[in-house]
């Protein structure tokens, strides 16, 4: 990558959209395990 | 009626194989994403570097108005049939969209200082996609209204119709730049001859795919997270009924009399 121009409004963009992304995932999941603790395994159809 | 406990109990996670495979897909296609969208396509001639942001920016855009068509559609259905799968369906594409609209604004806005010289304007298109995000949180908190009382028949027609006007919103957004001025260009993508090309328009393409992998990996977990949460709810209430019973037996004296 060679002196790219508007560097800091595309790193600004990218990391708010992924960091974002990612930690929204992560307490979609962290959510997900603490609720299906509390869950009989034959009401969690997938696992 | 099952047994208890007479499948595996496997981990107590909202995964599957399934979800797995394609999380491991996702996370390859975010690399080869941000090799393509930083280094490997080229700058714009006008834009420079700042086009960049478009393969964030346009493919989270697609995919909240993609949430907002699947949340009125499970709205519509539950109005139809009641069931509680397009109850969940609705509440858990509406998070993901809103999650996706947030991301398109702001990177949208970002993207708005270099081009236009502004973070923010009162253009049609960026107006409708705000009011589309103050619709959509409206949406989520009327879900939760009747939470404590319980009133689930109520909430879930609230929900429902508010649900069912997100779409026509979307259409509203979209032909926002035909029917007013804006600073937004006209269709680019979604006509016959698309005005951009080559590796620009391969980037393009594989950000929305890329992104459209990520959302159907958020859109089955939080699915499954409000699978579990009405589970957990429905457990609650029958188990706070038991204990109020108890309780009005205890306090009944044996005999019937003291």
């Amino acid at each position: 990558m060679i002196a790219m121009t508007h560097a800091g409004y595309v790193a600004s963009g990218w990391g708010i959209a992924l960091v974002t992304l990612g930690a929204y995932a992560l307490r979609t999941v962290r959510r997900g395990r603490t609720l299906a603790a509390q869950v009989p395994p034959e009401e969690r159809r997938w696992s | 009626m099952t047994a208890p406990h007479a499948a595996p109990p496997g981990r107590a996670t909202t995964s599957s194989r399934g979800t797995r495979v394609l999380g491991a897909l996702t996370l390859a296609g975010l690399v080869l994403l941000l090799g393509y969208a930083l280094v490997w396509s080229p700058a714009d001639i006008v834009q420079k570097d700042s086009v960049r942001l478009m393969y964030v920016h346009v493919p989270t855009a697609i995919l909240a108005f993609t949430a907002c068509f699947i949340t009125t559609v499970a709205s519509a259905m539950w109005l139809r049939r009641r069931s509680e799968g397009w109850w969940v369906l609705g509440g858990a594409a509406a998070e993901v969209g809103l999650v996706f609209t947030g991301i398109c604004l702001v990177t949208g806005s970002i993207w708005g200082r270099p081009t236009w010289g502004t973070y923010w304007d009162w253009d049609p298109r960026i107006t409708s996609t705000t009011l589309l995000f103050i619709l959509l949180v409206g949406y989520l908190a009327l879900r939760r209204i009747d939470n404590e009382t319980g009133d689930a028949a109520q909430r879930g027609m609230r929900g429902a119709i508010v649900g069912l006007l997100l779409f026509p919103n979307v259409m509203i957004v979209h032909y926002s730049v035909d029917w007013w001025r804006s600073l937004h260009q006209k269709a680019t993508i979604t006509r016959l001859d698309p005005t951009i090309e080559g590796t620009m328009l391969f980037t393009l393409m594989l950000g929305i795919v890329v992104f459209g992998l990520l959302f159907t990996w958020l859109l089955v977990h939080r699915f499954r997270v409000g699978w579990l949460e009405e589970r957990v709810g429905a457990t609650g209430l029958d188990q706070a009924l038991v204990e109020r019973r108890a309780e009005a037996g205890v306090g009944v004296p044996a005999g019937g009399s003291a």
